[in-house]
């Protein structure tokens, strides 16, 4: 798609344009309200987290929580780090920045099916026939939003897709789904200026009004908030941030020349102008046979230098202390090594990785037996896992969303913030 | 899982005390079970929780409607239990909570008293019950009665614990979470106690189905289809929304059956038609249109392979295989044995595309997406443990999966020009059990069986082939079942259960003697898939106006409910329907006619930026096709709809500005063939501003350049309307 042309009118004249009323003597439309913002402005101690999605399910038993000398060991060898803890030998640039992230090895979970799963990664709750759940990423964008009067794009953003969805919190919280590559399609009125652009929408708020009057419930009004977020954004000049393209290259290479490290560059660059939750997906996990080949040639080493660029490059802007990392997939995946040398799906007992945001670094939580199939300590649901990150964001626990039929919910299914964690 | 021995009585004691009718003899007994038989208190804990879920389920809208009259009918008892829980809950530990901020009814006094009895025996069993939990748990919280927070929140995770290192095992579907706590959500989300009961059974179980009657004329269906969906008016109380005008109905029928809006002359056509079976004949005609034919297929091969690409898989292949079954109106069970049994090249056998595509990863997708897609059953989770809702056991699912034990998909040498893998589905010689692994790491052998009859594990025996035989047996065979409700799904929005592909005796549908009327007709008639869509759409509710009224406000299955059918849903565009209808507005119809394989393939790549897949052995995907922003970027910007917008490329646009029709009229024009009818009075008087703003425009050409402008910028309106995007 195009860009932007030089010579059209800039978004500052447009916005004149706006704010005077416009040429046709059709009704006044104020579709566009953030004629204040000032957008290149990097916002200062606003807080985000960044999922990185291990879609697929994670051996973690091969990445944070070894078993040397175990039946379940596998191949691989644990080595230290500069946190309290050992990882795995195929990720010395993360072990490097180990001081700043943690480990919670005693995520028990119950769901072992990708899509359930899944699901109950991102809500903290199971899935359930009669509602749907928000994302976590909604409940972000549907706290955090509002109180953003500068972002002019949504608060919730999925790199690569896969981040489920905005449920009972209605479509202005959905994921806005982008592609890693930083074109983002279609936000660009083609050949359209910006007045002939205000006209059609002047048309459309008749057409779209008409509609929401005639009695067909709440979707045409909900139709209506995403094209006013549609229509911001295409009009932003925040949508640079997408265009990791432009950073400088030595930068873009310490991220790594793949969708992950990109993906990784591209929340740095979100969470500089204000948006609060950007999730990552990056693939390929579901490892039923010839797990530890894919692991040591193909993911551990894309992870292991993204994680580490994206922690280490938050740290050197000082923006670490404010952005939390947390990295996980739907579940973990057998201890037990099966007979195509790979491993099954196993949420009873796993690891995922936690940091940045003010979160203690360099912390195991928790314990696994020796063969990593039973607990040794104290189990943590998804919930609590987002209730620790709500705590880092500054979000109060004690939200509680209705669901349209006024069912209560608590915020992160009533979980605790995990003590290790928070100092 | 084991049924306690005082199973009824337990309940119906339990069913007395939530109305408020428990006398005094029966609390005692209730009590004296309830604190001498963990398991017993176990059932009385689950008992209340479901209650208490439905309560807030299905009574608090109507609590909450200010006009309790006209409120659906909520039983005295239920706002005495909601008196009842909210004082307990203001007891217990979620003060912090604003959850409870609804307004208490004033009660009776009779009410005021059977609420105090139930208090006492709730709060008595409470102390005991966590006692019980205590014994259960090795960090032993105290006494729950003090209402801890911190101490109750042990308990939930003591019996989250207890159930996760259950799974393997999982007679109990949970133990019970302690009730003074309850956190709403968590406890709905455990399996409903009377479900959990009535679901002994399985999902091809159908000992206690209504019996649905197979009807062979096509006026007894459809009369059996108004007289049930009525019958559900009358008993949810709701009044049907009017009948739509002819408007709405020939839109709708359209977007149903031919995948895209009407055209000009086709509405024309249809209105000028005074006959009295007018519907039936433009019902009839559009299913026998090659459009019906190019929908159906597309519909049925993004639910088999999903739109991700696959280098396997064929998509186009399989599209003309189903195209060809529509267009000569095969039978739906021809099609399951076709795609269960399929044998050769996907690239010359369009049917062998389903299992190529789901072969991967030991025939699990394989397995999950028969019982899914073609058996309207969730088995998926039963693969690792058992289900979480029905006793479908993790065996159950090997023994479906066993049946595909045969089937190898294997590479052949490229023949001629392309440079596609070609691959061959085929049965190798092989027999014996399919082996898997239970939760504790023991070997298990499962045999090819389904639905009671196993099948020779011979090697000679074709698995699939029995499998397909197997399938279609019998006189409402869940084949039927899935069919039968996917497809009132969706002409409705809304199938008989919610999710449309998990029946089973834990989801009871809306209407089950309509249902199972409905799939037997359907297989007495030789599961003639277009008579049972000319049933649906010749309906009373099909003819229904969307229009919300007072009458069907409470009939909302967006939130939960079960749908009442009292109007018609809102049903979003697929990718599919919206690209063809956006050819529609350019008058490209017969593009889709005239060359069916490019124009599927041009539309494929279209649809493809909205499809993510999610990477993983079970051939999940995504879309994010749903009323996102991508959306409204797309519709707003995206190339298709900028040449739907020009005046120069679209034909309809340059046709329409040189017409002799008055400017009003052109504008009028954009309306009936954007939304296929006519402006209202607002978008009128909106086109005469328009028009006005021209008025003192003095060069013609220049004028006429803005007139198409204009004209592009309220089809660019039009298009982006929350009512284009939508059936409705």
């Amino acid at each position: 798609m195009s860009q932007m042309k030089p010579g059209t009118m800039d978004r500052r004249h447009f916005m004149r344009h706006l704010a005077t009323g416009s040429a046709m003597t059709i009704p006044a439309f104020h579709f566009l309200n953030h004629l204040q913002a000032n957008a290149a402005e990097v916002r200062r101690n606003q807080k985000a987290c960044i999922l990185i999605w291990l879609s697929g399910g994670p051996p973690t038993i091969d990445m944070w929580d070894l078993k040397p000398g175990s039946k379940n060991g596998g191949e691989f060898k644990p080595i230290n780090t500069a946190g309290d803890l050992q990882i795995c030998e195929h990720m010395p640039q993360i072990a490097k920045q180990m001081d700043s992230l943690s480990v919670i090895r005693t995520m028990s979970t119950r769901e072992a099916d990708h899509t359930r799963g899944r699901y109950y990664m991102h809500t903290s709750y199971v899935p359930n026939p009669t509602v749907i759940h928000p994302s976590f990423g909604s409940v972000v964008s549907h706290t955090l939003a509002p109180q953003r009067k500068d972002l002019e794009i949504p608060a919730f953003i999925s790199i690569g897709g896969g981040a489920g969805s905005s449920g009972f919190l209605g479509m202005t919280h959905a994921p806005f789904v982008v592609d890693s590559n930083g074109q983002i399609r279609n936000a660009d009125p083609t050949g359209v200026d910006r007045r002939r652009l205000e006209q059609r929408l002047a048309m459309w708020d008749v057409v779209e009004s008409g509609f929401i009057n005639s009695d067909r419930g709440d979707l045409p009004q909900a139709h209506k908030d995403v094209y006013h977020k549609a229509v911001n954004l295409m009009t932003s000049s925040q949508m640079d941030a997408f265009k990791v393209a432009t950073e400088d290259p030595k930068i873009q290479e310490a991220y790594g020349n793949n969708n992950l490290g990109r993906g990784l560059l591209m929340a740095r660059r979100l969470v500089e102008v204000g948006v609060p939750f950007i999730e990552v997906n990056f693939g390929g996990w579901d490892l039923h046979n010839d797990v530890f080949n894919t692991l040591r040639d193909q993911r551990l080493p894309t992870l292991d230098q993204a994680i580490a660029a994206l922690t280490q490059d938050l740290k050197s802007r000082g923006m670490l202390d404010d952005t939390v990392i947390l990295c996980m997939g739907e579940f973990g995946r057998t201890p037990r090594i099966n007979q195509d040398v790979g491993r099954d799906h196993w949420a009873s007992s796993w690891s995922l990785l936690i940091g940045g945001g003010g979160l203690n670094g360099g912390v195991a939580v928790g314990e696994t037996d020796k063969d990593g199939v039973g607990l040794e300590s104290k189990s943590y649901l998804p919930g609590d896992v987002w209730a620790t990150v709500s705590k880092a964001m500054g979000i109060p626990l004690n939200i509680v969303h209705t669901s349209k039929r006024g069912r209560p919910m608590k915020i992160a299914n009533g979980g605790n913030p995990i003590d290790e964690l928070i100092s | 899982m084991e049924r306690h021995p005082k199973h009824r009585k337990i309940c119906e004691l339990a069913s007395l005390l939530c109305e408020g009718q428990l006398d005094e003899a029966g609390a005692d007994e209730l009590q004296q079970l309830v604190t001498t038989d963990a398991a017993a208190l176990d059932l009385y804990v689950r008992y209340l929780e479901l209650h208490c879920n439905l309560h807030w389920d299905f009574g608090m809208a109507s609590v909450e409607s200010s006009d309790a009259a006209t409120a659906v009918a909520m039983p005295e008892s239920a706002d005495s239990m909601k008196g009842l829980l909210d004082e307990l809950l203001a007891e217990a530990s979620v003060q912090d909570s604003p959850v409870i901020e609804r307004k208490r009814k004033s009660s009776s006094r009779r009410r005021a008293v059977a609420l105090l009895t139930s208090s006492l025996v709730l709060l008595f069993v409470f102390a005991s019950g966590s006692i019980w939990l205590n014994r259960q748990s090795t960090p032993t919280p105290q006494n729950i009665a003090e209402n801890d927070a911190p101490q109750t929140e042990t308990v939930t995770r003591n019996s989250e614990n207890a159930h996760a290192s259950d799974e393997d095992g999982m007679d109990i579907p949970a133990p019970p979470p302690e009730l003074p706590s309850i956190d709403w959500a968590v406890a709905h989300d455990q399996p409903d106690p009377i479900a959990a009961d009535s679901v002994e059974g399985h999902p091809t179980d159908r000992e206690n189905a209504p019996v649905g009657v197979a009807y062979g004329r096509d006026e007894d269906i459809i009369n059996a289809i108004n007289t049930q969906v009525a019958n559900g008016w009358e008993d949810w109380g709701f009044s049907p929304a009017p009948a739509a005008d002819d408007f709405e109905w020939i839109r709708r029928v359209y977007l149903d059956l031919a995948g895209r809006i009407p055209t000009e002359a086709e509405l024309e056509s249809f209105l000028a038609d005074e006959s009295p079976d007018r519907d039936q004949k433009l019902v009839d005609r559009l299913l026998e249109s090659p459009s019906f034919a190019l929908h159906w297929s597309t519909n049925w091969m993004n639910l088999l392979v999903g739109r991700s690409p696959n280098p396997q898989v064929d998509r186009l292949t399989l599209q003309e295989y189903l195209y060809a079954v529509a267009e000569r109106n095969g039978s739906w069970n021809g099609v399951v044995k076709d795609l269960i049994a399929a044998e050769g090249n996907p690239r010359e056998n369009g049917a062998a595309n389903f299992l190529v595509a789901h072969l991967n990863n030991q025939a699990v997708p394989a397995t999950s997406y028969v019982a899914r897609t073609l058996l309207g059953f969730q088995i998926q989770c039963a693969q690792c443990h058992q289900h979480p809702f029905y006793s479908v056991s993790q065996r159950e699912f090997w023994e479906l999966n066993s049946f595909f034990k045969q089937a190898v998909v294997t590479r052949v040498a490229s023949s001629g020009d392309s440079d596609m893998p070609q691959v061959e589905l085929r049965d190798r010689q092989t027999g014996g059990p399919t082996y898997y692994e239970s939760r504790d790491g023991v070997m298990h052998a499962a045999f090819p069986r389904y639905n009671g009859t196993e099948v020779d594990e011979a090697e000679t025996v074709s698995r699939r082939r029995q499998l397909a035989e197997l399938l279609v047996e019998g006189e409402d065979p869940l084949v039927a079942q899935a069919f039968v409700n996917r497809t009132w799904s969706q002409l409705f929005g809304y199938g008989f259960t919610q999710p449309v592909d998990d029946l089973g005796p834990h989801n009871p549908p809306s209407h089950p003697e309509l249902f199972a009327t409905l799939s037997r007709s359907f297989v007495a008639n030789d599961y003639d898939i277009k008579r049972l869509y000319r049933w649906i759409c010749l309906s009373d509710a099909y003819r229904l106006s969307s229009r919300i009224a007072d009458g069907n406000r409470e009939d909302a299955p967006d939130q939960g409910n079960p749908p009442a059918f009292t109007r018609m849903y809102f049903k979003p565009l697929s990718p599919e329907q919206l690209y063809d209808s956006l050819l529609a507005v350019s008058g490209h119809s017969h593009r889709a006619v005239r060359n069916r394989e490019r124009h599927v393939a041009t539309r494929d790549g279209w649809v493809q930026q909205f499809v993510s897949s999610y990477e993983n052995d079970e051939n999940n995907e995504s879309s994010h096709f749903d009323g996102t922003i991508s959306q409204a970027l797309v519709l707003m910007n995206g190339d298709l709809v900028d040449e739907t917008i020009s005046p120069d490329k679209n034909p309809f646009l340059v046709e329409l500005i040189q017409t002799s029709l008055t400017d009003q009229e052109k504008f009028e024009r954009v309306c009936i063939k954007v939304l296929s009818r006519k402006p209202t009075q607002k978008e009128q008087a909106l086109f005469r501003q328009v028009l006005a703003s021209l008025r003192d425009v003095k060069s013609a050409p220049e004028r006429n350049t803005l007139l198409a402008r204009r004209l592009s910028d309220l089809l660019w309106a039009y298009v982006n309307s929350s009512e284009f995007i939508t059936n409705h």
